[in-house]
């Protein structure tokens, strides 16, 4: 049968349909098992999975807390956090078993946006993020600024190190969807430019809440004793001032490296602090360490006492002590396995019976010199060897025989009596027996490179000796003083009572290898650890002033060739002061800032930084105020001067000083603490403008 | 006519042949090959690769699925992502008990889980190549000191990732009383993190606390979320040393020196000592568990969730791990499954499996 070319071609045509219906059905058996198997093995959706890719997307309901490190709190809804400038990159994660997931393009809001509604966010501080569902994970801050992670290749899931900046965000949208719920509303991650993953770990799903966290959470230890005293709060903050001047290290067996201050520090600062008296203490008394779980420890005065290997440690290796340890733990060479109390909450100065009935809470004012049990009685083995020298050889240096000098005195030979100006608001002198008193009382020891042990009491204890006889009030220093030192030959060391403070390492000695100091050196010489160099270790010291000066004055002064030095108020006190009346008078005539100002010549303040009569002298204060001075205007030339009642006078000479004191008292922060005015013998008033407070630069044009 | 006929023969052929397309296509989709989600411990992905192959060829309608997390993400998917998992194994078989029992299945009274099959054990090595810095001279006498040396560079676990990173620093601890040298955790671990994680000494014990962030200071120490991540960087040659998993070790073809069982971890006799040292967080991560964890000999656990999707395919596999070809998988990648395993409840396990497990002592 012979086909028609009609027939032929359907035939071709039904040929041709079979053909391909049959490809097309192989084709789908070939894909369909890919098909099936493929959302098994690929936990992440592809970016073609997500086509809703509109940046017009709504977000869904979330509730965002950001706390910042000062408390401040914002709690984020949906549009607030639609509002904040959005941040997309790709980026994607690898777990911890090697698997690369949710590799995508990410929008959110980057962590330190959010950081900054609350403070933002400092290298001292972490971030803490937790999770709806209680997970939570702690960022550094350098994690915080996209810093620090681990990177993979997306691809390979090799390590790769990140070549462009990365951004840690809290996101809402992956490729341009929103996050499903088990991941979202908001999901950390850290995007890129390079696309390059992180680990999973740091992926916090869930967000809900990020905190900025003070890596040194803040404690307070009560230290009170057994008899009627009030109990005072050292906190972090006074503890830390502790440290930083007399930080002491202990390495255990184990080479951890403890650091804190001495358990006698902290009598000693009950004590200075008017907790407790000299009196009550001289009665004897033990300290008993309380942890916050009950458990405690008690201590002996005479193995407490200036011992350096009794410690209060707060840190451990160079951090701040954790759980359980923290706040702080007492350790040290001298400290026995049950004395290593943890967790301490409470220093108790367990006193005497004798004591506890005399317990008073000012200190003594009586200059006598009862002598510490811990001094007078034989020092237990535990006691530093170099912390306290014997009673016998200090309180009473007569009876030893290399400090007889008076029977057959040598040339070099010390004076046995010699006298100490203390000057204060009042100069008031102490006698060598009365500073023999006080090394019995504290004590401090330094050997020098010549092996040398030279022995007396320190600088501080001094200046509380001031204070409790009258030289000067507590008051008068609260805000500061400086502590000059003056020798015989005129010599001065002016030292900040920041370097004063409780610091046994600068002291005047008053013995050298237990015997009188020869009159080169001696009867007294500054000394101690803490000097600089021997240029600070005067010798013959003759006087210490007391001078009250604000803690907090700072003085850049620019000289005429440009360059700048910072002056503190040791540098200050170290130039001769002037004191001389003076006072302003306003525009209105108003007459004010009146009284007798203390403080240095700004010609002879300035003449080492190079002022000329042909200079002017630009004066600055804290709030901005800025006034120019004539060379001449320095001396008064061309001031106007006023009497007490306001008539305009010719003063006869005026000075323009750069005043630290007002009426013996250190000026305040506000108008100090350091004030520029005209003062002289008259004491009259000058114009206001002749006056700037709050001085803080000075710079000669 | 003709014309007609040919309209029919097409018509009939279209149709014919769309009906094979379609049952081909729907024989295909309808094809329930049913899931098995195993979740595991990454130190158990390579046996578990090749189980999961002679598995699925002994049950071709089960595609089993296995994913390597961290031990604590491991049961964390089940107890806070309610993530349904069919088994779940830990390498460290405790985070079951601590984990899964107290932790009540959303609206019901029922727990998570409420026994672990102990079914393997592991023990501490220090892994190295033959690029390793000293390589030539290191051995279970001096490795301590070796590793002391600057230049060498020595990986961990982190160890609030992976029970692979504080079983380390136990270790580590374990070997400074071990070979007498008091500095040895401080030298090596302390000294080069910070913040520090410090190791400190109270009558024989000592108790490590780990700090919330984890940054090594300078490049002697690197740390990894896993040993995924250290093998890599081993086999690379930027580590000299890491410490891992004996079979780990042995399945990735490292050199590795054998520690003694007083400090390895692997020896049930010397329990005792390694429960002289703590680790402890400083940082709550999670809401249900606490992650501080006391020395102890290092057991594999596994268990079947109670919400779990394919509770009898669960099974199944469980038998195929601890008596059939799954053991011998195990075996052959150098991680000897125990016969008989250990239960801490033999009443709950499945009925089905019970003869294959003890009970603890």
């Amino acid at each position: 049968m012979r086909m028609s070319s009609q027939t032929k071609g359907i035939t071709k045509l039904l040929a041709a349909i079979v053909i391909v219906i049959i490809v097309v059905a192989a084709v789908a058996a070939w894909q369909a098992p890919s098909l099936f198997s493929q959302p098994a093995t690929s936990p992440s959706p592809s970016p073609s999975a997500n086509p809703s890719s509109s940046p017009a997307v709504t977000l869904p309901e979330m509730t965002l807390t950001v706390i910042g490190a000062n408390g401040d709190q914002v709690v984020l809804h949906a549009d607030d956090i639609a509002a904040l400038d959005a941040y997309t990159e790709n980026a994607g994660y690898k777990s911890s078993g090697g698997y690369i997931a949710a590799v995508g393009s990410y929008t959110g809001v980057p962590i330190l946006t959010l950081c900054d509604l609350v403070g933002g966010i400092t290298s001292t501080q972490t971030l803490t993020i937790t999770a709806s569902d209680g997970y939570s994970m702690v960022y550094t801050y350098d994690q915080a600024n996209g810093n620090g992670f681990t990177t993979y290749d997306p691809v390979t899931g090799s390590e790769k190190e990140a070549t462009q900046p990365m951004t840690m965000t809290a996101n809402y949208l992956m490729d341009g969807a929103v996050l499903p719920s088990e991941q979202g509303p908001l999901r950390i991650g850290v995007l890129g430019p390079e696309g390059l993953l992180t680990e999973g770990h740091f992926w916090t799903k869930m967000v809900s809440k990020i905190e900025v966290t003070n890596n040194v959470r803040d404690w307070t230890v009560t230290v009170d004793s057994t008899g009627d005293t009030e109990p005072y709060s050292m906190d972090r903050q006074d503890w830390t001032a502790d440290y930083n001047h007399f930080t002491l290290e202990w390495t255990d067996d184990n080479g951890n490296v403890w650091a804190g201050t001495a358990l006698w520090r902290w009598v000693s600062w009950y004590n200075y602090n008017g907790g407790i008296s000299n009196d009550t203490l001289d009665q004897g008394y033990s300290v008993k360490i309380i942890s916050g779980d009950g458990y405690s420890a008690t201590l002996e005065d005479t193995s407490v006492w200036l011992n350096d290997n009794i410690i209060v440690a707060g840190t451990l290796n160079g951090a701040v002590l954790s759980e359980p340890y923290w706040p702080l733990t007492i350790v040290g060479s001298d400290v026995t396995g049950q004395q290593k109390v943890k967790n301490i909450v409470e220093i108790q100065i367990v006193l005497n019976p004798s004591a506890s009935s005399s317990a008073s809470p000012s200190p003594s004012s009586s200059p006598a010199a009862p002598t510490t049990p811990t001094v007078t009685t034989t020092p237990a083995p535990t006691v530093a060897p170099t912390a306290t020298p014997s009673p016998t050889a200090t309180a009473n240096p007569t009876s030893n025989p290399t400090a007889a000098p008076t029977a057959t005195p040598s040339p070099s030979a010390a004076p046995s009596q010699y006298d100490l100006l203390i000057t204060g608001t009042e100069q008031v002198t102490m006698s060598s027996t009365e500073f023999e008193a006080e090394v019995s009382q504290v004590s401090s020891s330094y050997t020098d490179s010549k092996d040398n042990v030279w022995t007396g009491t320190t600088l501080y204890r001094l200046v509380y000796w001031a204070t409790t006889n009258g030289a000067i009030t507590d008051a008068a220093i609260s805000d500061g003083y400086v502590a000059k030192v003056i020798a015989s030959d005129g010599t001065v060391l002016a030292l900040n009572d920041s370097r004063v403070k409780e610091n046994k390492d600068i002291f005047i000695a008053n013995l050298v290898n237990g015997e009188a100091i020869d009159a080169d050196s001696g009867p007294l010489r500054l000394t101690g650890d803490d000097l600089g160099g021997g240029k600070e270790r005067l010798k013959c010291i003759t006087e210490i002033q007391i001078i009250p000066m604000n803690r907090n004055i700072t003085l850049t002064v620019t000289a005429a060739n440009g360059t700048s030095v910072t002056l503190f108020a040791n540098d200050l006190a170290s130039i001769e002061s002037i004191t001389a009346n003076g006072g302003t008078r306003s525009s209105s005539g108003k007459l004010s800032n009146y009284g007798a100002y203390t403080g240095v010549s700004m010609l002879t303040l300035l003449q080492p930084f190079g002022l000329t009569s042909s200079n002017t002298i630009k004066v600055t204060a804290s709030d901005g105020y800025a006034t120019t001075y004539t060379y001449g205007a320095l001396s008064g030339e061309g001031a106007v001067a006023y009497d007490s009642s306001g008539n305009q006078v010719t003063a006869s000479s005026l000075t323009m000083i750069l005043g630290y004191q007002l009426d013996g008292a250190s000026l305040a922060v506000d108008p100090g603490p350091l004030r520029s005015i005209l003062v002289g013998p008259d004491g009259y008033y000058t114009t206001g403008s002749m006056s700037a407070k709050m001085v803080v630069a000075i710079e000669i044009i | 006519m003709k014309k007609t006929y040919a309209a029919a023969a097409v018509i009939i052929a279209v149709v014919l042949l769309a009906s094979t397309y379609f049952f081909v296509f729907n024989n295909m989709f309808n094809t329930q090959q049913q899931v098995l989600k195993v979740y595991c411990a990454t130190s158990l992905e390579y046996p578990l690769a090749v189980v999961e192959e002679d598995f699925e060829k002994a049950y071709p309608d089960i595609d089993l699925q296995v994913q390597g997390h961290g031990t604590i993400q491991v049961i964390r998917h089940i107890t806070e992502l309610n993530q349904l998992i069919d088994v779940a194994l830990a390498a460290d078989y405790s985070l079951i008990p601590t984990m899964m029992y107290p932790t009540k299945m959303a609206g019901t009274d029922q727990s998570y889980g409420s026994y672990y099959i102990r079914f393997a054990t592991n023990t501490m090595v220090l892994a190295y190549t033959n690029t390793s810095r000293y390589a030539d001279e290191i051995n279970a006498d001096n490795w301590y000191s070796i590793l002391s040396r600057p230049e060498v560079k020595l990986g961990f676990a982190n160890p609030q990732l992976a029970a692979l990173g504080y079983r380390a620093l136990t270790t580590i601890q374990l070997a400074q009383d071990y070979y007498d040298e008091p500095t040895l955790f401080h030298d090596l671990i302390t000294a080069n993190m910070d913040p520090p994680i410090n190791s400190i000494a109270n009558d024989g014990n000592y108790t490590i606390t780990v700090p919330d962030t984890q940054q090594p200071k300078g490049d002697k120490l690197t740390l990894r979320s896993s040993e995924i991540d250290l093998i890599a960087l081993l086999e690379s040659g930027y580590l000299d040393y890491s410490l891992i998993y004996l079979s780990n070790a042995r399945q990735y073809g490292f050199g590795y020196v054998s520690l003694p069982d007083e400090i390895n971890l692997g020896s049930a006799q010397y329990q005792s000592n390694y429960e002289r040292v703590q680790v402890v967080y400083d940082h709550q991560r999670f809401a249900t568990v606490n992650l501080d964890r006391t020395g102890e000999t290092i057991y594999y656990g596994l268990t079947i969730p109670a919400n779990a999707p394919n509770p009898e395919l669960a099974e199944k596999f469980v038998e195929f791990l601890l008596a059939g070809q799954g053991k011998t998988d195990f075996d052959d990648c150098y991680h000897p499954v125990y016969s008989p395993a250990y239960t801490d409840n033999i009443q709950n396990v499945p009925a089905n499996l019970q003869s294959l497990v003890t009970a603890e002592p």
